[in-house]
């Protein structure tokens, strides 16, 4: 599927996306006045991103609400024309070569569907099939590899309006998949989802991912998505990318704070912790400490819990990607 | 090709989804057929002609009229509705574009009307106002009926597409609503309309849309001469406007969410 030959299947440049939008002042001599003497705002929704993505990746796009992030998959989805900036994705330009492009593209909105609300399931799959001319042999395999993975046929002659979410957005993924897209975008795919549901999803667009080598770009305000799924992280803010990295590293570079459980032996003297230790709760003899790395060091903190008496067993939890973001978008505000 | 009416069918199917919807649109067409023939009869007496028109021409006006406007006109702004909820988004993803779409779904809505509406009405007025199969029934009136359809769909797309730059198009709806009762013929036949009234409506696409094939299939004495011709010039007009706001629209479109 990729035919870009050895550049990055996907490849953004200096993308810009400004709206015009009404400015209207409060109340009724506002209106009025807007009637008649309009006034628009610029809003800068994307200021200027640029990254490469490359087959096979899994990458997740984040930032706080307001950051650009739906904006730039709907820019790469060849919905919204860019200001500025260039994209193309294998080889393609989205609003050049659209029908092409389409056919190449998945996108699954999780606040959208693209399955017609008024019939069956299996209508709208029908229709699919013929929109993006797959080939019935394949078109079965899938079906059936769908209802493998997310159990599409329990609903498949329900309506639409009928589905619960989980349903819905079940039907949704295997409807943005079914014609094997190259490269598969997910905007807030998990929102609504239960703990199960959203983990059934996380497997299967890891499988997804690995086993048809789809390159995939996730949004999620569900951090745990990313964090379970994806292995690099663009971090975007106010529509300019903050970090473009392995998520990994992004997390051991920010994260400052780690949790410690330890059990201690029979005999417990509570003595003096170093600067930047606190501790969170006490069990018995179990303690769960947590230490800002900026100032204590896990060779200081073990020095001082071996004079509190006998270490049986401990537990280390470093920081979460929720953790760490919740920090920088406060800085950044 | 295939596409087109695989959407079509998908159309149809959606259309007869609600029965109560079916049914009381069907009722709320027999109501209106009662209200204007009882109107235009208590209005003319037998016999009576006014402006050429008579007593038994009006009441049948009004049934032919409103069999050609409840089976013609769709109630769904398939555009406006979308970029109001932002679900054109999921549309314009799709390898199939978004003038062929809802040219697809208003045909399937069309056909949907005809079968469903149009011809159990056909049996309803045979039963209670006991008409006669019309004069002018033949190759030009259901050319004429055609090009009613996609004169009423070139607007619909306009106005439509009108919501990639303003959002909320409902204003233009209604603007269209209104001018649809009024200059149409759906209601009122033209030559009962004032004559500034007439002079201008003739320069709007609306008079083409009902009052054309409603005089063709009732009146042997009407001048039809260039009418299809004139029906087919307002088609392409229309449809050119609205592909050109559809091509610049679509790079100007804010989508709600982002």
């Amino acid at each position: 599927m990729d035919d870009s030959g050895g550049e990055p299947l996907i490849q953004v440049s200096s993308l810009k996306k400004t709206f015009r939008v009404l400015k209207k002042n409060p109340g009724v001599w506002g209106a009025v006045k807007a009637l008649f003497s309009p006034y628009y705002n610029h809003i800068e929704a994307v200021k200027d991103v640029s990254f490469n993505i490359n087959r096979g990746e899994l990458v997740g796009y984040v930032g706080p609400n307001g950051a650009g992030k739906s904006t730039t998959i709907k820019m790469m989805s060849g919905i919204l024309y860019p200001t500025n900036g260039q994209i193309r994705v294998n080889g393609l330009n989205p609003f050049k070569h659209k029908k092409k492009y389409a056919m190449k593209l998945g996108v699954m909105f999780g606040q959208r569907t693209q399955l017609w609300w008024d019939l069956p399931v299996s209508e709208s799959f029908d229709l699919l099939q013929a929109i993006y001319r797959v080939d019935k042999t394949e078109y079965k395999k899938n079906l059936d590899y769908f209802n493998e993975t997310l159990g599409i046929f329990d609903f498949w002659s329900q309506p639409v309006r009928r589905l619960s979410l989980g349903q819905r957005v079940r039907a949704d993924l295997a409807a943005s998949l079914i014609h094997n897209p190259s490269v598969l975008f997910l905007d807030e795919p998990t929102i609504g989802l239960d703990i199960l549901a959203r983990e059934k999803f996380r497997t299967l667009i890891k499988k997804i991912n690995q086993e048809r080598q789809t390159t995939i770009l996730i949004t999620s305000h569900d951090l745990g998505d990313i964090e379970n799924i994806a292995n690099r992280l663009i971090l975007i803010d106010k529509g300019s990318v903050l970090y473009d990295g392995a998520l990994k590293s992004f997390i051991n570079k920010h994260s400052f704070h780690t949790r410690m459980i330890i059990t201690f032996g029979d005999k417990i003297t509570e003595r003096k912790l170093p600067p930047g230790v606190t501790i969170i709760e006490k069990r018995g003899s179990t303690y769960e400490f947590e230490l800002n790395r900026r100032e204590v060091n896990y060779e200081k903190m073990l020095a001082a819990l071996g004079s509190w008496g006998e270490l049986k067993d401990m537990i280390m939890e470093s920081g979460s990607l929720e953790e760490v973001l919740t920090r920088i978008y406060k800085d950044v505000k | 090709m295939i596409v087109f009416w695989k959407w079509t069918i998908k159309s149809f199917q959606r259309n007869m989804a609600y029965r109560l919807e079916y049914f009381v649109s069907l009722l709320n067409a027999l109501l209106y057929m009662f209200i204007f023939t009882s109107i235009w009869g208590a209005v003319f007496v037998e016999g009576q002609t006014k402006n050429g028109l008579t007593r038994e021409l009006m009441i049948n006006y009004a049934i032919f009229a409103t069999l050609i406007k409840v089976t013609v006109v769709k109630t769904r702004d398939f555009i406006g509705q979308r970029v109001r909820t932002g679900e054109i988004a999921v549309d314009l993803l799709k390898p199939f574009s978004l003038p062929m779409m809802t040219l697809a779904d208003a045909v399937g809505s069309w056909i949907f009307q005809i079968f469903s509406r149009g011809i159990p009405l056909i049996a309803l007025a045979i039963y209670f106002f006991e008409i006669s199969p019309p004069k002018g029934f033949d190759i030009e009136f259901l050319l004429s009926y055609v090009f009613s359809f996609f004169i009423f769909h070139g607007l619909l797309f306009m106005f439509g597409v009108a919501s990639f730059y303003i959002t909320d198009n409902f204003p233009l709806w209604l603007l269209n609503s209104s001018a649809v009762s009024l200059l149409s013929g759906s209601i009122l036949p033209l030559q009962i309309l004032p004559e500034s009234v007439q002079k201008f409506a003739i320069f709007t696409p609306y008079p083409y849309l009902f009052y054309l094939p409603s005089m063709k299939l009732l009146r042997d004495d009407f001048p039809f001469e260039y009418a299809l011709l004139r029906q087919v010039l307002v088609i392409v007009i229309i449809y050119f406007i609205g592909f050109v706001m559809y091509r610049y629209g679509k790079t100007r479109l804010h989508i709600q969410g982002g």
